[in-house]
């Protein structure tokens, strides 16, 4: 099979699914099963493309497709293979998630879920491989769009997703002007031209047209992957009423189509429009837009009390690292310092690895969003708490998520978080700019991970869920479990085969023609399977190895276990002392409203304060309400 | 020797943190005319603490890994550091990201213990500790990313002798800050917070008892031991001598220094608030950030 025919097969079963899910309606178990069979399959022949451009001997891959009078140029190269990838994984994880979930709904949502979900795979697919800003951009974006717009309406009741559904559309469609309509800056633009072309095209125009080309395309694809203010405005409202296996898709791929459109833009055409390209003031764009948005976007992460409005407003966060890495990159590259010129490549790099990082555990962190909506039927982690003992399977998956997007020792996230701010240190050494907003990319960690403590802590254990609820809490099946192990073992993976990573993102890299950075080379980056390093010369600058930290930590674990156990001490099982209260009860618990109050409060100019959590049983949003009565 | 050193660190630290909790509860009962308890009270408390029964109120894994995991990674942020200057096996492997979040994580256990207990306090003591770290932990980032600067590495013991490799105004600057931040680091008054015995019974700790217990307080004692340290090799490494043994000599004797400063402070004033203490973080930040800022223009 040639990647050209597995390409076609591709969405040919995408649209047989699609097509299936039209014929069969209402046979809900023949619906899931093909759904699931065919996406299943689509997603193993993407693997398979993506596997061998990257693979031994894979060449990029270029080819038009007709349609009408118009040529939709294609482009599949090491870095469109490496994004596949990951729409494959995460997509694989999804489609067997919805597997248990959606059988919740009994409606229409129930086919039309199956009708919807291929295309909007697809356009996610295209927004990938095409390489124009013309006519197979905007199919492919429209596709996109237009799917997601419907997953999003449907995933609550009309009451409450009608709007955020419109607002989601209407950012969308603001950007796709912008990205398309900037094209015709360049002199010469036919509508249609590939990116490279258009790049040249670029060089010939005057400065104000290359300023205003950049800005126009800088503010798409910022609208896209929730730049500070854009972001606010449609991401949290639209994640938080998709369903949870949809918001996985949005925050873990969706997000990333708008990384990687900025990366084409600034990193490829920038290469080809030559001069017209000004490194520095994008560079500090980049950089200033990315702090504030990883800066605001945790914070009012910490605010939330809507678990996955709390995992949206952090994916604007995490987004706010990669497009800060970019922006360091670009200012490096063109720094005068050799150090930092060979950095550049590093901190690119390690934006890339973030993006596969934040990919693969906000994508498990939704899903696992998803199974505390399917066990306990609330989105409000005021009503919360204790769940480690009835979910104990969840609980240490939501564990390692959170560990990870902590960015704690021995995780994923600690890794390129590690790369990106070690080598924006070494390389802004001496500028002010750099350093001071490393430091705020620090700072801003610690924020993560008060986050994710107040998710995991108020969530799975504190005390609660079981006397506030009144219900019967069970495990989740297993399908939904499995899922989330898949993607947890790829998280592991990339926490502890850091240079196996790297090395596949060079070599994506490599195989991608036109990249801004090709030539600032320098091998700084150096390590075995499981270790890091930046060399220059002989000197060691930064290191890491999460695999040395993981022993380390286990070997002293067991230290620390020896000696409090030394004295063979009894263990007895008591009640928690609850201050002198009879019994915990919504009066005297310490709920998530409580949680950081005086944090939020400092913070209150960041903006983002929560709305009242609604669930969907709440009676104000069902369909044919009744008086509408308290809830709690 | 760069094993041996790894050994050594863990030692020193494991041996002298109980005693100056003895130098700091002596010095306390004196000022409140007392007559206090020995010095080596402590020693024997944790020996006391390890033959009780182990409560467990959680019921769940997270509360009991806590207490083991929060010692471990202590232990682990001290066993990367380069006691006198030189830099040990683990420095191969390891900067000063690797330090701080290590620090990090020791605090993160014992709020998801903390979490796990069920207890209504110690979730409130838990919530102050979070702001608390959030705040903190960027003053000490910005200490070690002054040596940074300085040096144009980021392997902890360029960083640590980085910090005082000139002595300008960014360093006056920053050792202000470090000693204005030296109670809230040491969890004494009035930064304890997160404890606060009197308002909300030891918050964090509240249901641990016995072993468990034992092992977080000597988490403690490692914790205030370690951002003494940190305050003598950063600030005054100039002064240590070359020869091993003088040098860590006269460190502890450092050390001991800053915790007699730490305990006289600590018997002297009341608590904040923690909304008083956020205030006066934002404030340290803001100082830090500039002798960053400072550093980076060569000053």
């Amino acid at each position: 099979m040639t990647i050209l025919s597995g390409f076609g097969l591709f969405w040919l079963s995408l649209l047989l699914a699609s097509f299936l899910a039209l014929i069969l309606k209402k046979k809900t178990n023949y619906l899931r099963s093909a759904g699931t069979l065919l996406l299943c399959l689509s997603c193993l022949i993407l693997i398979f493309i993506s596997l061998s451009v990257l693979g031994k001997g894979g060449s990029p891959l270029e080819f038009e497709v007709k349609v009408g009078s118009f040529h939709l140029p294609f482009l599949i190269d090491g870095l469109s293979a490496l994004f596949l990838l990951l729409l494959s994984v995460l997509t694989l994880a999804s489609v067997i998630f919805s597997l248990d979930f959606v059988k919740k709904y009994k409606g229409d949502e129930f086919w039309k879920y199956y009708l919807i979900l291929p295309l909007f795979i697809g356009g996610l697919t295209g927004l990938l491989t095409v390489d124009d800003l013309g006519p197979g951009f905007t199919l492919a974006w429209q596709l996109m769009v237009i799917s997601s717009y419907l997953l999003i309406r449907w995933g609550r009741p009309t009451k409450v997703s009608a709007r955020p559904a419109l607002v989601y559309l209407l950012f969308m469609e603001a950007a796709w002007l912008m990205i398309t309509g900037s094209a015709f800056l360049a002199k010469g633009y036919i509508f249609g031209d590939s990116l490279g072309t258009v790049g040249l095209k670029l060089a010939q125009s005057g400065p104000w047209q290359a300023i205003l080309f950049f800005s126009l395309l800088f503010l798409g694809f910022g609208i896209k992957t929730g730049v500070f203010p854009f972001g606010q405005w449609w991401i949290p409202d639209a994640y938080s009423t998709a369903w949870p296996q949809v918001s996985s898709l949005l925050a873990g791929l969706l997000e990333k189509t708008g990384v990687f459109g900025l990366i084409r833009i600034f990193f490829f055409v920038a290469k080809s429009s030559g001069a017209a390209f000004n490194p520095d003031l994008w560079g500090k764009v980049l950089v200033v837009a990315g702090v504030i948005t990883l800066f605001i976007g945790t914070v009012q992460a910490i605010k939330q009390s809507d678990y996955l409005r709390l995992l949206a407003y952090s994916s604007i966060g995490q987004v706010g690292y990669i497009i800060f890495a970019l922006g360091s990159s670009l200012l490096a590259w063109n720094s005068s310092l050799p150090l930092a010129k060979s950095l550049a490549s590093v901190i690119f790099i390690a934006a890339v690895y973030h993006s596969l990082n934040h990919g693969i555990f906000k994508g498990l962190l939704f899903l696992l969003g998803g199974n505390l909506l399917y066990a306990t039927g609330t989105r409000d982690l005021n009503r919360l708490g204790g769940l480690l003992s009835v979910m104990p399977v969840s609980g240490f998956l939501a564990a390692i998520a959170s560990y990870s997007i902590s960015g704690m020792p021995a995780s994923s996230g600690f890794v390129s978080k590690w790369l990106m701010i070690s080598s924006n240190f070494l390389a802004g050494r001496g500028s002010l700019l750099l350093t001071l907003s490393g430091i705020v990319a620090l700072f801003t960690a610690a924020f993560t991970l008060a986050c994710y403590v107040k998710f995991f802590g108020l969530a799975f254990t504190s005390a609660g869920a079981s006397w506030k609820l009144k219900r019967s809490i069970k495990e989740v099946p297993w399908k939904l479990l499995a899922s989330e192990i898949f993607l947890t073992v790829i998280c592991l993976s990339q926490a502890f085969l850091p240079m196996g990573y790297v090395k596949l993102i060079d070599r994506s890299l490599g195989l991608s023609s036109g990249f801004l950075l090709s030539e600032a080379g320098g091998d700084l980056l150096s390590g075995k399977m499981f270790s890091l390093k930046i060399h220059d010369g002989q000197s060691l600058l930064a290191a890491t190895s999460p695999l040395l930290m993981l022993f380390l930590i286990v070997l002293l674990a067991f230290l620390a276990y020896w000696f409090s156990r030394s004295a063979h001490p009894a263990e007895i099982k008591v009640p928690a002392w609850l201050c002198g209260y009879q019994d915990l009860n919504l009066n005297n618990v310490y709920a998530d409203r409580h949680v950081f109050s005086d944090l939020k409060k400092f913070f209150w100019w960041t903006g983002g304060s929560p709305k009242k959590v609604i669930d969907d049983n709440d009676p104000t949003v069902l369909p044919d309400s009744q008086p509408k009565g308290e809830v709690e | 020797m760069k094993v041996v050193a790894v050994f050594v660190n863990l030692i020193y630290f494991l041996l002298l943190a109980p005693f100056l909790e003895g130098v700091m509860r002596k010095l306390t009962a004196w000022i409140q005319s007392r007559k206090g308890p020995p010095l080596y009270q402590p020693y024997l408390d944790l020996l006391k603490l390890l033959g009780k029964e182990n409560l467990n109120s959680g019921g769940n894994w997270a509360f009991r890994l806590a207490p083991i995991l929060s010692f471990s990674s202590m232990l682990a942020a001290i066993a990367l550091i380069p006691l006198t200057g030189q830099a040990n096996i683990l420095a191969h492997s390891s900067d000063l990201m690797t330090l701080i979040y290590f620090l990090t994580l020791s605090g993160f256990c014992l709020l998801v213990g903390a979490l796990g207990s069920g207890n209504p306090f110690a979730a409130v003591g838990a919530s102050r500790e979070m702001m608390t770290t959030v705040m903190l932990e960027p003053v000490l980032a910005m200490l070690l990313i002054l040596g940074t600067v300085r040096i144009g590495s980021f392997s902890l013991s360029a960083a640590v002798s980085g910090v005082a490799v000139s002595r300008g105004v960014s360093y006056f600057l920053m050792l202000v800050v470090y000693l204005l931040a030296l109670q809230a680091f040491a969890a004494r008054q009035p930064f304890d917070i997160a404890e606060a015995e009197v308002e909300i019974l030891e918050g964090p700790y509240m249901e641990y008892s016995g072993p468990n217990y034992a092992l977080l307080r000597y988490t403690l004692n490692l914790k205030r031991m370690f951002y003494a340290w940190l305050l003598v090799s950063c600030f005054l490494s100039f002064i240590l001598p070359a020869n091993f043994l003088f040098s860590l000599l006269l460190q502890t004797v450092l050390i001991i220094v800053v915790f007699i400063l730490i305990s006289l402070i600590g018997a002297t004033h009341p608590r904040f608030r923690i909304d008083q203490a956020l205030k006066y973080y934002a404030l340290l930040l803001i100082l830090a950030l500039i002798a960053v800022g400072l550093a980076v223009k060569g000053w």
